[in-house]
């Protein structure tokens, strides 16, 4: 168990900048993501915590101590693939034994530690069979076994499941979940899946271009996303974006949406503090925005019913208006049809403003 | 033509040219064989007569080249030629061979190594690896022949042995190389996360995974060695002449070359490739090496 502490860390590739002046302190004992978009940097960072990369600039600590330059085997950590890394050459036993065998364990030690694992992981069956005969599931199998059998203090683990078929998929992640509750570990976990994170992790921490744009809880970059990237990146249907401008109604501060006369939303003025006089982007969740009759006037804008994609528990409704096109989430049961005239109405609480300049997000505790 | 006869003339036609092959391919080895076991007078056609088999089978020539005589009796073969032992040269050829071809292993695997994983030697290093065998090996042979009287390494088997290995070492890095290329390089890492040095990750999970490429490799060289004429004449005298170059050598004043004492050392020679090559059979075929890691 271990605390993890980056402080102004970078990496540097030739001219490339994978890593960018990096401040991150990960708890003992919490379950962090790194989420970001491939090439963002979160590989190239979990790399240096587990010390296959020496950072250019910045230091690393474990629970206070420096460890920067620290070999990576000296460090106890366990690290997870995405490739899986099975030594093919070995057995499955073998390759959970692997760490064990490198630090001398007597035998009858690692015998008891890998069928520890192996239960643990419910993988009794295949230990003695070549990794040649396992299933792609088994395999991750091993390979979690593998970096857990040496009790690392930090777990490591880089889109160990992006191989896998969807229902395994899902099952390991409440299986790692489970995993890390039991074990207390730290685990860093590395994804491109917002899903993925936001449902295992406790903690997220967002990258983009090699640099931190937000760390929180799950609650936190979905509800209070720092900035427009954020926003975007997370939650499963993309927010919906709208140009927009700071204007008055009736003397009181509203932001207009461009293109749509009367689409006035008042909203109270601490929410603009700090905004610009000209353009703003407004960005709502389809699932903030409620669909109801044209004809009543409770409505933001109108348009016509272009598209339904139902999902299951939930259906989306493409509404445009020829400027633009939203995306709401409805009941099933309130499915409206093609081609119908309906009104939408944003969630007034849940509107969030950005600076076009800088992207970030206006007025808010984080403007 | 019926579609049954087309396809049964191509089969006809498939199975003529294999046998043609086969014929042109296996005629030296028949050849040498029966020529092993013939005695002298039917190593040459007499009367226009030519023996596609021996007619009186014999281990002469055997005899003849390991210090007895051809025709079994100490009379008169004596005064035809002077005894000879192929023993000898056979060993110098085993130990120049195994010994050139495990240190151009030992050096090439690890520059192959270097240049695979670490990039070591940029971009130019692996060509200018490849450009010692650019030129054919008799190009340098009398300059190194210089050298190695200098260095008094002539006619040693350790001066056999180095230029034996450095002949064939870029073979080894091109190949291996290659080989090295293959191996994700999550294999290094995840054996030094899990406290592997560097040099245990290389041993205990790199080189597994290329242990086909390396028994490939490895007979590759071993049979550039094992075949080697030229630098063995120019680099060795009498003490450690090689098999080849003890063979082309086997002559007598009566018979000028002694076809079948030659075919008889030919076809022990035959023997060590052969047997190397069934040996590591199993990891020629590379097969499901990888094919765990990623799909």
């Amino acid at each position: 168990m271990a605390r993890i502490e980056l402080n102004g860390l970078s990496k540097r590739f030739g001219d490339v900048t994978a890593v960018e002046r990096l401040d991150l302190v990960i708890e003992d004992g919490t379950f962090t993501a790194l989420l970001g978009p491939s090439g963002c940097g979160k590989t190239t960072t979990m790399n240096m915590i587990a010390g296959l990369e020496t950072p250019s600039e910045g230091e690393l600590r474990f629970d206070g101590s420096d460890v920067t330059r620290l070999p990576a085997g000296e460090r106890n950590v366990g690290f997870v693939f995405q490739s899986y890394a099975i030594f093919t050459h070995l057995s499955a036993f073998e390759n959970i034994a692997f760490g064990l065998r490198v630090r001398d364990v007597p035998s009858d030690e690692i015998v008891e530690e890998v069928h520890n694992v192996a239960r643990l992981l419910q993988l009794g069956g295949v230990l003695e069979r070549s990794v040649k005969e396992l299933s792609v599931n088994d395999l991750q199998k091993v390979a979690i076994g593998r970096s857990m059998v040496v009790k690392p203090d930090i777990f490591l683990l880089d889109e160990p499941f992006s191989n896998l078929d969807a229902a395994f998929r899902t099952y390991m992640r409440a299986e790692l979940k489970r995993l890390q509750r039991e074990l207390g570990q730290t685990m860093v976990y590395v994804t491109h899946d917002q899903v993925e994170a936001m449902s295992m992790a406790e903690r997220i921490a967002i990258m983009n271009n090699g640099e931190l744009q937000q760390y929180g809880s799950p609650d936190e970059v979905y509800n209070a996303p720092v900035n427009r990237f954020v926003a975007e990146f997370v939650g499963s249907l993309t927010m919906n974006f709208l140009p927009a401008r700071i204007g008055a109604v009736d003397g009181r501060p509203a932001v207009l949406l461009a293109g749509a006369p009367g689409a006035a939303i008042e909203l109270p003025a601490v929410q603009m503090a700090g905004g610009p006089d000209g353009a703003l982007t407004f960005g709502i969740r389809p699932e903030h925005v409620e669909v109801v009759d044209a004809t009543t006037g409770r409505h933001d804008l109108r348009g016509e019913v272009r598209l339904i994609e139902p999902l299951g528990p939930r259906t989306v409704v493409h509404v445009g208006d020829g400027e633009r096109e939203l995306r709401v989430v409805v009941r099933p049961s309130d499915e409206p049809r093609i081609g119908d005239c309906v009104g939408v109405r944003f969630e007034r609480s849940r509107i969030h403003l950005f600076d076009d300049a800088t992207g970030r997000t206006l007025g808010g505790d984080h403007g | 033509m019926s579609a049954l006869a087309k396809r049964r003339a191509g089969v006809i036609l498939r199975l003529g040219a294999v046998a043609a092959t086969l014929v042109v391919f296996l005629f030296p080895v028949y050849w040498l064989v029966t020529m092993a076991f013939k005695p002298q007078q039917e190593w040459a056609p007499t009367e226009g007569q030519i023996f596609w088999l021996p007619h009186d089978w014999t281990f002469g020539n055997f005899r003849r080249i390991f210090g007895g005589s051809a025709t079994g009796d100490s009379g008169l073969s004596f005064l035809i030629s002077t005894p000879i032992d192929a023993l000898t040269p056979i060993l110098n050829s085993l130990v120049a061979s195994v010994g050139g071809t495990a240190l151009a292993l030992v050096i090439g695997t690890s520059t192959a190594y270097g240049i695979s994983r670490f990039g070591a030697g940029g971009k130019v290093l692996p060509f200018q690896i490849l450009q010692l065998r650019m030129f054919p090996p008799i190009a340098i042979i009398i300059p190194v022949l210089f050298l190695w009287t200098y260095l008094k390494l002539f006619d040693t088997l350790p001066g056999l042995v180095i230029i034996y290995a450095a002949i064939t070492f870029p073979f080894v890095v091109w190949l291996m190389r290659s080989f090295f290329d293959e191996v994700p390089r999550e294999i290094r890492e995840a054996a030094i996360v899990d406290g592997c040095s560097e040099l245990g990750a290389f041993r205990k999970a790199v080189l597994p995974l290329v242990r086909g490429g390396l028994a490939t490799t490895a007979l590759f060289v071993f049979i550039l060695n094992w075949s080697d004429f030229l630098i063995a004449l120019v680099l060795t005298s009498q003490r450690v002449h090689t098999a080849p170059v003890f063979l082309s050598q086997i002559q007598s004043a009566a018979t000028g070359q002694e076809y079948g004492s030659q075919a008889a050392l030919g076809l022990i020679l035959i023997i060590p490739p052969v047997l190397l090559s069934i040996l590591i059979q199993r990891h020629l075929v590379r097969g499901l090496t990888f094919g765990a890691v990623k799909r």
